[in-house]
């Protein structure tokens, strides 16, 4: 998925929030290093960081989504997508 | 210096299928800091015996990723982190691993406390609450101050507390889980009715428990759980709260969160998560 990149979106505070739910390293939080095999996110961890961008930036995200939400750079790709319809 | 220490869950928390439970987890970190600071020249019990200082687990906060399992092989690096109040609060960070995969993290903040003379007297306030589980309700004592609550009042047995005389961090934890059992079985949706009606448990990614004050041996112990916040129809986050009598109030002892969302039992080795049904939702917001 590419998504245009919202310039008000400081994606780095996006990857701390993230990281910090998922209490990793914001440094091992990479774009593409894998919830599942390499940070050992289950379903539900993920539904935490859901409930986190939610709040963090008043959005609606659909729980089926979470599925979809194999690495960080599909948050961010979806949080912008949200944010721009 | 870092350390790595192996262990397996006890059998005890494996209560649905073989999956662990968060209290458990939550046994192991703490089994995980003892272990490093024995191999550090701090072996629990010298410090006691010796030195007259025990040891307490005043904050664990702690991360469940995933399920960890009976049997399961679980490696948990314990690293230090700098101290906190001038050196009082040793802080440690864990993760515990089974094969390459992250199942739990925690932070762990421990004291070491001057322990008392044993039989040195004490005066404490004992309800008559010694039948059963004690006293249950929506409020006891204007605790839960109109939330969406439950109050809890019992006795703190021995077997809860350590160093003669002081309720300890596991025993809160334990509090926690029998809170959590007390509250889903008033609101009718106990864990054997979801078990047995819906193949439904609780599960657990994160709880935290926090030590303020001491709460002592067969101390009247008021523990409310409040619900704090239902996120869509699919987790829910309670508040920990627990109190003793002293003088003419009720002084905190300590406090903490814990979050639940359920899982549907597929079959002995695995399970999905699902989301609330109409039932758990007005269950859960007390309607």
């Amino acid at each position: 998925m590419s998504t245009e990149v919202r310039p008000d979106i400081d994606p780095e505070e996006m990857r701390e929030l993230v990281a910090e739910v998922l209490d990793v390293d914001t440094e091992s939080l990479t774009d593409d290093a894998h919830f599942i095999s390499e940070l050992g996110v289950d379903s539900l961890m993920a539904l935490e960081v859901l409930v986190a961008l939610e709040r963090r930036y008043a959005i609606k995200i659909p729980e089926e989504a979470v599925k979809e939400l194999t690495c960080f750079a599909d948050v961010r790709d979806l949080v912008h997508a949200k944010l721009s319809a | 210096m870092n350390s790595e220490i192996l262990s397996r869950p006890r059998f005890e928390g494996s209560n649905i299928c073989t999956w662990i439970g968060f209290k458990h987890v939550m046994y192991l970190i703490e089994e995980a800091v003892l272990e490093h600071l024995r191999r550090h020249g701090m072996s629990p019990r010298e410090l006691y015996e010796r030195d007259g200082l025990g040891v307490e687990f005043v904050d664990s906060d702690a991360r469940i990723a995933t399920a960890l399992h009976m049997d399961d092989l679980v490696r948990t690096e314990v690293e230090p982190q700098p101290a906190e109040n001038d050196g009082d609060v040793l802080v440690f960070k864990t993760a515990s691993y089974v094969d390459t995969v992250r199942a739990a993290t925690a932070t762990v903040r421990v004291r070491l406390i001057p322990a008392t003379e044993v039989g040195t007297p004490r005066l404490v306030r004992t309800a008559a609450d010694l039948d059963g589980r004690g006293t249950v309700d929506s409020d006891i004592d204007g605790l839960a101050a109109g939330a969406n609550a439950i109050v809890w009042r019992w006795r703190i047995p021995y077997f809860y507390c350590h160093y003669s005389e002081r309720l300890q961090h596991s025993g809160y934890l334990r509090l926690m889980e029998e809170v959590v059992d007390i509250f889903l079985a008033r609101r009718g949706i106990s864990i054997r009715d979801m078990l047995a009606g819906r193949r439904w448990i609780p599960v657990v990614p994160n709880a935290r428990v926090r030590i303020l004050e001491p709460a002592y041996m067969e101390e009247t112990l008021y523990t409310v759980f409040t619900v704090e916040d239902i996120f869509k129809d699919l987790l829910y986050t309670a508040r920990f709260d627990c109190y003793v009598p002293r003088d003419d109030d009720l002084v905190r002892t300590a406090t903490g969160r814990i979050t639940h969302g359920y899982a549907e039992v597929v079959d002995r080795r695995d399970w999905r998560h699902v989301p609330f049904d109409d039932k758990t939702t007005a269950a859960l917001r007390a309607e």
